[in-house]
Parts: C-alpha cells; sequence; structure tokens
C-alpha cells in the first residue's frame, strides 16, 4: 500500500473507490485483507474456503459501496459482510454443530471436550503452545469462538462486537466471558501451567 | 489419566476474588475496582497466579490470531481485483451487450431514413409522408448525416496530424475509436455495477 493510502482514513478510501478509483478499492482490501482472513480461517477452519469467502467479501464489499453510509464504521460494516457470508458458508456446509447464531453453546462445547477434543498427553506431546491454544479455541462452539476472535484478534470493542454480530450488549459480554472462561479451564485441564 | 488432569484443573487454588481476573486483564474493570483488585493482588499469591494464567492466555491468543494471517496469499489483493474485473466484464458480456446491439441497429435505421428521405435519396418512399414531416425528418437526418460526415473528415485530419506517415489517419482513428470505446465501456460497466443487487 502506497503511503498516500495509508494516510487516508477508511471513509476517504470509500469515497475514492466509489468516484472510480481502482487504487482506492485495492488500498481497502490491502487494509483488511489480514484481518478479515483471519476471521474467516477461524470462523471456517478450513485455509481453501477462507481464501474463497475472503474473496467473495470484498467483491460483495465493492458490488455495495454505494450502500455504505459513513456515519457507521467501515471495519464493522466489512466484518458484517464476513460474519453472513461465513454463516453461508457453513450453512452450504450443512454442518449445524457449527452454526454460529447458536443461542447457548454450551451443550456442544461439552459434547466437544468429551469425544473429539485431543487429550491432555496429545497436547503435552504437542509442546507447542500455539498448537494447544488453536485447538483450545476450535473446541469452543462457533458462537463463542467468533466473539473470541473479534475481541482479541480484531481488537473490537464489545460495543463494535455488538454492532457487527447483532447480539445484545450484555450477551456479548456475559459470552465473552464464558468463553474465555472455557478456554481457561481447558488450558488448565491440558496443562497450560507447564508451559 | 483423563480423570487425574481434570482433577488436576479441580485443585487450583482459587480465591473469591479471583472474578475478577478476567474483566481485569481485558481491561473492562472500572478504574476504582481495577486499584482495589490491584491492591489485593499484592497479597494474594492464588490471583496474581490466575491473573498470570489469563494473561499468558490472552498473549498467546493474540500470537495465534497474528500468525494466521502469515497463511494469506501475497497477491490476494490483485487476485481480488482481478476478479472483480472478470466478474464485471462478465455480466456486461451477458446483460449488456445485446441491448447495446439493438440500439446501436435502431439508431443506424432511423438515421439512414432521415438522411434518405432528407436528401432526396428516397423519393418514392417519401411520397406519401406529408411534406411537413418530411422536411423536418429531412433537416434533422441532413444534418445528423453532414454532422457524422464532417467529424470523420475532421477526425482523421486531426489523426494524420497527431500521428505521421502515410497511414497516419487510419492509425489515429483506430486508436481514437478505441479511446472512446474504452471509456463508453467504462461508464457503462460503471452503470452496471452499481445497479448489482447485493443478496
Amino acid at each position: 500500500m502506497s503511503t498516500e493510502a495509508e494516510r487516508l482514513s477508511d471513509v476517504e478510501l470509500v469515497a475514492a473507490a466509489r468516484g472510480g478509483d481502482g487504487d482506492g478499492f485495492e488500498s481497502l482490501v490491502k487494509r483488511y485483507e489480514r484481518p478479515i482472513f483471519g476471521y474467516l480461517f477461524k470462523m471456517l477452519r478450513d485455509r481453501e474456503a477462507a481464501l474463497d469467502v475472503a474473496q467473495e467479501v470484498f467483491i460483495k464489499v465493492y458490488n455495495s459501496l454505494d450502500r455504505f453510509s459513513s456515519e457507521y464504521r467501515f471495519s464493522t460494516w466489512i466484518y458484517r459482510i464476513a460474519r453472513n457470508a461465513a454463516i453461508d458458508q457453513i450453512r452450504r456446509r450443512g454442518n449445524h454443530e457449527e452454526s454460529i447464531e447458536t443461542d447457548d453453546g454450551e451443550e456442544a462445547y461439552s459434547l466437544r471436550i468429551e469425544s473429539n477434543g485431543p487429550s491432555p498427553q496429545q497436547s503435552h506431546e504437542a509442546q507447542e503452545l500455539r498448537g494447544l491454544l488453536d485447538s483450545v479455541v476450535n473446541c469452543l462452539p462457533a458462537g463463542y469462538r467468533e466473539l473470541i476472535v473479534l475481541r482479541h484478534a480484531q481488537d473490537f470493542s464489545y460495543e463494535e462486537i455488538a454492532e457487527v454480530t447483532g447480539l445484545p450488549l450484555g450477551t456479548v459480554k456475559n459470552r465473552l466471558f464464558r468463553a474465555r472462561e472455557m478456554m481457561r479451564d481447558m488450558l488448565v485441564r491440558r496443562g497450560f501451567d507447564e508451559y | 489419566m483423563d480423570f487425574e488432569v481434570r482433577n488436576k484443573a479441580m485443585t487450583v487454588v482459587r480465591c473469591g476474588f479471583d472474578e475478577l481476573a478476567d474483566p481485569f486483564v481485558d481491561e473492562t474493570l472500572p478504574a476504582t475496582e481495577a486499584d482495589s483488585f490491584c491492591l489485593h493482588l499484592e497479597g494474594c499469591a492464588a490471583c496474581r497466579r490466575e491473573v498470570n494464567l489469563r494473561k499468558r492466555m490472552i498473549v498467546g491468543l493474540e500470537a495465534e490470531f497474528r500468525s494466521v494471517a502469515t497463511g494469506l496469499p501475497q497477491d490476494f489483493s490483485a487476485r481480488v481485483v482481478g476478479s472483480l474485473e472478470s466478474r464485471v466484464c462478465g455480466l456486461r458480456e451477458e446483460s449488456e451487450r445485446s441491448v447495446f446491439l439493438k440500439l446501436s441497429v435502431v439508431l443506424t435505421a432511423v438515421v439512414t431514413v432521415m438522411f434518405s428521405i432528407g436528401s432526396g435519396a428516397a423519393s418514392g418512399f417519401a411520397d406519401g409522408i406529408p411534406p411537413i414531416v418530411k422536411g423536418v425528418l429531412g433537416t434533422v437526418g441532413h444534418f445528423v448525416g453532414d454532422f457524422a460526415f464532417d467529424s470523420l473528415a475532421l477526425g482523421a485530419k486531426l489523426a494524420g496530424m497527431l500521428v505521421p506517415g502515410p497511414y497516419g489517419s487510419l492509425v489515429g482513428l483506430t486508436v481514437a475509436a478505441m479511446a472512446l470505446a474504452g471509456i463508453c465501456s467504462r461508464i457503462a460497466v460503471r452503470r452496471r455495477i452499481s445497479r448489482i443487487k447485493w443478496h
């Protein structure tokens, strides 16, 4: 991205792209490609699918630029588009357990820990802190994982997360607290203290 | 083994204040409560351990998330822009080309008829047309025809001046026509994009 484009705000880049400046849109893509891909990869847990959906997201963004209102934050708007695309992709896969829209993922969480999660011994053998954290995040129900990613990968405030997901602020706070509790418990069970 | 590890997790010593560890690390604890909790931490090993555990978890999580983005191809943005261009051209091919073609044929036919009437070439055909209508059509047709011929002659002359050589006029006109087609195409594509509905 050129230094000139780096200095421009999202809204200014959107205005440039709307005015037919292809470089303006490409600068927006470069600014958001990594966070959007990271978010989709965590949600879909499939690199190729995440790449395809990320591309689809940016094309939808381009086609919808005229409908973007500058009174909203571009970052939350693009994540809302990415979220909808991730939901569509999960639906297409037909994996009901992965539903992001689940009201309460506690049950799915318990089931997955008991049946599919790697054993503590396997985690010790891996000796990879990052791998351990990755596996713990993947054990979270999709609806909780999404909030963790938005909060700790994208550094969104609780209010911004509520805006992206359409969830009430209280629900966002509650789920994030519970998600971190689940992660904490799983990490302790898998010997996180010993790293 | 599973039971032993679970049991170990349950025996981690926890203090009654440790529920503040999560909002403290997440920096969502109100300032006064955060200050009080800091004081509490100085004398509570269990809460210190809990805070350290959660801090390491969050720091590790952020590092893990950052590492994910390294899986993105270097040319991703170029791919997106390329894909966008090909999709837009594709849309134009499917839905707009036939419309432009029909419109061009109709306009050409209308101008040709009008010019024929105006120049007297279609005297037999124009006999049945009332003189006033014939006069108006002829004048407009003549004007359009003359304008087209004059523009072509002027364009050829200018192109000949800009591009020297025996085929200068032809090359210049071709370049000018391609530029004009490019501009029209861009306008048409932008109009098409603005009408695309996002489902």
